[in-house]
């Protein structure tokens, strides 16, 4: 029952978006498993996925929504941007045309989500240098460009899977720690869950004090 | 000195008077007195000494005197020797009176000893007795501990069970375990006998474990208000209430009531909430898919959420279907936005029309483009999100009313779909009735095709279920176009009249043309079926035309008045009635050598014979193939007169070789077929 789904005192909400076939299921799969899934099934529109974790002494549920890459998805998957904390972009190492079409999905990235959100760059399938593609030196250029965390990995051997997730929970903290993140826009992809059975002032309170939702909810329906 | 010589003498003749005695003692006497030798003799030497000092002078008074004066010595002697024994006597006495004292004393410390090791006996006796006391007391501890560890509770539990608000922790739930335990020993006392006994212990316990039922009931009732936030103790908690199937279901409902509250309270927040950072999702209800999907999204991100909350909620129970009962309390929690959703989702199929506002100024600026309203698009854009997030939503929830609502919905969609693509097939058909001059597809047709492609390409979300409803499409616009478009061309409506039977093929032929390349894109099931009817009007118009343009070529080549006595004498074996086919006015050789030079026109330009609508014939491979089907009838009419003029006489024509030189071959050559 320790790691169960308790005593956590924040819910970081993810988004996992990029090219079909980049790897953006295993890497979940990887995270949350800690095991490749060679033959992971495409992706129909959205997954879910959960992991709790530690960033200063503070447990974090980290709710990670893996979306579908073909285009036929996009008006789908573009309605769960809404509300993340962290996106992770992910291309392919192996395969260029992958990372060409990162500034579209930096676009999607960049309207949709808001403009706290940590978005963090990963060029996947490390494992494969020999048919590398994409050098670490431009995509690092672009990413420093374009303001985004990267890193290289492979969801085949788990390096810098553990890393990625990891780090950008650590920026969200420390945009909550700082104050540039504000826990009581309902959007803000986090929901503080302060400990101890006391719903507190968390964002989770705004959502349950709105009164004017009730209130509403007879109006308007 | 004297005393003692004289004392010494008178033992020396007492012992020489002895000697005599024996033998002949005299002799004897004298002998031993010469032998003795007085300084050998030390007693006599001592007594000699002795004498010396009372008996100075060897007189005879003094020898008179000698013995008594040793007598009195000896008196004197023994009187010394019994005072001093007295003294002697004395000490000894005392010694014995201390003797007999100690042992006295002894007499008595034996007794003691005695009495004391009488009295340790009975001591030792006891302690023995005590230790087995002991023995048996402690196997009786032991047995009332394991007595109290089966049948009783501590005071500690009885408190923590039976307080109104207990902590609820892995104390309370090792207790209530106990309470439990005790029942079931309990069971077994009564089978042994002990009726009274376990009936006390049997009721006592059941109330303490009653009373921290209750607790853990409404503790559970407690959490389910402050459900946002889960304890630990939760699924131990609930598996604590499994064997009490009526408690279980009121906290479950509990539960679920207050989920479904929360739900479709935050569901109504994200809709009109304002936030800094985003718009509440309403404002994107200028465009309905947008909109539908964002509300369907957030209930899906909702709902997983609210599994994780019932998931922790069952997770510590093991005689019920974890994930059954899970889903099936998420059903009833989706439940909650039904309502609120299903109307705004209504409103936006019956209503929806992303591009109204537009329409009036568009409509009036150009009465030559007919609005094609995307609404049809729209709402098969919708029918796919909603089976999309049915089929979604059902995994979380299995079957539920939302997951029926969102069918309702996706069949209604479903229905307005078809319904405004119907509407939008048949007032297109009834614009088709004139025929643009371009002959070209009109833009009703073009329009039309293209909301039929948007249709289908926008078949995206899901996979197998999307292509018969595709079919179901393309049937639904290709059918009533291909219809109206025959109709009218061939059906003697006006238009064909208007325009001429040419034109309006050719306009036919256009419109098939595109609607084949459309088609062909789609890749539904039916496209083969589709493509072969499109391809059958396609045919019959590329024949009406062929016809019309060999009719065309016939007649400008002078060749037309030709043929029925060419086909009657090739029957006839080259006469006319009796006339010879060279003698016919339209076939002499005269008329012969004026088709040769205009064929020989034809050959040199046969595009400059092609009917002047032919030109607007989109497809070439179409124009060539009237071209085709022209010459192959010219070469066909020009092998059978040149039969008749080479190898029939009675045809009657003279010098054939000069008339006709070139052979069929040849002509067929020029005319590259
Ligand atoms: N060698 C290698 N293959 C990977 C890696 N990550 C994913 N793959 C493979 O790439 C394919 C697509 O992965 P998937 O996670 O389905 O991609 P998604 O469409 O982005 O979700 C699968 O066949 C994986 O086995 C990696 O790190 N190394
Ligand atoms: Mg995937």
């Amino acid at each position: 029952m320790s790691a169960g789904p308790y005593n956590y005192s924040y819910i970081f909400k993810y988004i996992i978006i990029g090219d079909m076939g980049v790897g953006k299921s295993c890497l979940l799969h990887q995270f949350t498993e800690k095991k490749f899934m060679a033959d992971c099934p495409h992706t129909i529109g959205v997954e879910f996925g959960t992991r709790i974790i530690e960033v200063a002494g503070q447990k974090i549920k980290l709710q990670i929504w893996d979306t579908a890459g073909q285009e036929r998805f996009r008006a789908v998957t573009r309605s769960y941007y809404r509300g993340a904390a962290g996106a992770l972009m992910v291309y392919d190492v192996t395969r260029r045309s992958t990372y060409n079409h990162l500034s579209s999905w930096l676009t999607d990235a960049r309207n949709l989500t808001n403009p706290n959100t940590v978005i963090f760059l990963i060029g996947n399938k490390g494992d494969l240098d020999a048919q590398r593609d994409v050098t670490y030196e431009e995509a690092q250029q672009f990413a420093e460009e374009n303001g985004l965390m990267f890193v290289e990995a492979s969801a085949k051997t788990g390096e810098n899977v553990e890393e990625a997730f990891l780090e950008t929970a650590k920026k969200i903290y420390q945009n909550i720690q700082d104050g540039s993140l504000d826990l009581n826009a309902a959007e803000s992809g986090v929901q503080h869950k302060p400990n101890g059975g006391q719903a507190g002032a968390g964002g989770r309170a705004t959502l349950n004090n709105s009164s004017a939702g009730q209130t509403r909810e007879n109006c308007s329906c | 000195m004297v005393e003692n010589k004289a004392g010494a003498n008178g033992h020396l003749e007492s012992q020489l008077s002895k000697d005599g005695q024996t033998t002949n003692p005299l002799s004897r006497k004298i002998n031993k007195i010469l032998e003795t030798r007085i300084e050998n003799d030390k007693a006599a030497v001592e007594a000699l000494s002795e004498l010396s000092l009372f008996f100075p002078e060897n007189s005879m008074k003094a020898r008179r005197n000698l013995r008594g004066q040793i007598e009195q010595r000896s008196v004197s002697i023994n009187q010394e020797f019994v005072a001093a024994l007295k003294l002697v006597k004395d000490a000894v006495d005392a010694i014995y009176d201390d003797v007999k004292i100690i042992n006295s004393q002894c007499t008595e410390m034996k007794a003691k000893l005695q009495a004391a090791k009488a009295e340790t006996k009975h001591l030792t006796e006891q302690t023995a007795k005590l230790h087995k006391q002991r023995t048996t007391l402690a196997m009786q501890q032991q047995v009332a501990a394991a007595c109290a560890r089966a049948f009783l509770l501590t005071p500690a539990e009885v408190a923590l069970l039976q307080s109104s608000s207990p902590r609820i922790g892995p104390e309370f739930f090792a207790a209530l375990d106990k309470t439990l335990a005790i029942k079931n020993n309990t069971k077994h006392l009564l089978q042994t006998g002990e009726q009274t006994t376990a009936l006390e212990v049997l009721s006592h316990v059941s109330e303490v474990r009653e009373a921290g039922v209750g607790a853990l009931y409404r503790w559970l009732l407690q959490q389910a208000r402050v459900s946002d936030v889960l304890t630990a103790a939760l699924p131990t908690a609930m598996a604590s209430l499994e064997d009490r199937p009526q408690l279980f279901r009121l906290v479950v409902e509990e539960w679920v009531v207050v989920r479904r509250g929360a739900l479709s309270r935050n569901f109504l927040h994200s809709l009109t909430h304002l936030s800094p950072t985003h718009s509440p999702i309403e404002l994107g209800a200028h465009s309905p898919t947008r909109y539908v999907g964002d509300m369907l999204a957030w209930l899906h991100q909702a709902l997983a959420g609210e599994r994780e909350v019932m998931g922790a909620l069952f997770g510590g129970c093991k005689s019920l279907d974890v994930s059954a009962e899970t889903s099936s309390s998420l059903a009833s929690i989706a439940e909650s936005v039904c309502r609120p959703l299903k109307t705004r989702i209504e409103t936006m199929i019956v209503s929806g029309e992303p591009t109204r506002k537009r329409l009036p100024q568009d409509s009036s600026a150009s009465p030559h483009r007919p609005h094609v309203s995307k609404k049809p698009v729209m709402l098969y854009k919708m029918r796919g999100l909603l089976q999309f997030y049915s089929n979604t939503i059902e995994q979380l929830t299995g079957a539920g009313l939302l997951v029926c609502a969102l069918d309702e919905l996706q069949q209604l969609c479903q229905k307005m779909f078809l319904a405004a693509l119907q509407t939008q097939v048949e007032e297109s058909c009834e614009l088709l009735h004139a025929i643009p001059p371009s002959l070209a597809p009109s833009p009703t047709v073009t329009s039309l095709l293209t909301l039929l492609s948007d249709i289908i390409t926008a078949t995206t979300l899901s996979t197998l279920q999307h292509h018969d409803h595709a079919a179901e499409v393309v049937d639904l616009v290709v059918d009533p176009l291909l219809t109206a478009l025959n109709a009218a061309v061939s059906g003697g409506g006006g238009a064909a009249v208007e325009a001429g039977v040419v034109e309006a093929n050719v306009y036919l032929l256009n419109c098939c043309h595109l609607l084949h390349s459309t088609v062909s894109l789609l890749q539904t099931s039916n496209t083969p079926q589709k493509l072969q009817q499109i391809q059958g009007v396609t045919e019959s118009a590329v024949s009406v035309l062929c016809e019309q343009q060999t009719a065309a070529v016939l007649m400008s080549l002078a060749l037309l008045p030709m043929l029925g006595d060419l086909s009657a004498a090739t029957a006839a074996g080259g006469v006319v009635g009796d006339t010879p086919l060279a003698c016919r006015p339209y076939t002499s050789s005269s008329a012969v050598q004026h088709f040769l030079a205009k064929l020989d026109e034809f050959l040199s330009c046969p595009d400059a014979y092609q009917l002047p609508s032919m030109r607007h014939v989109v497809s070439a491979q179409h124009r060539q193939q009237c071209l085709h089907r022209c010459c192959t009838a010219v070469l066909h009419h020009y092998t059978a007169l040149h039969t008749l003029v080479h190898t029939v006489p009675a045809a009657g024509y003279t010098a054939p070789h000069k008339l006709m030189p070139k052979t069929p071959d040849m002509i067929r050559a020029l005319m590259v077929l």
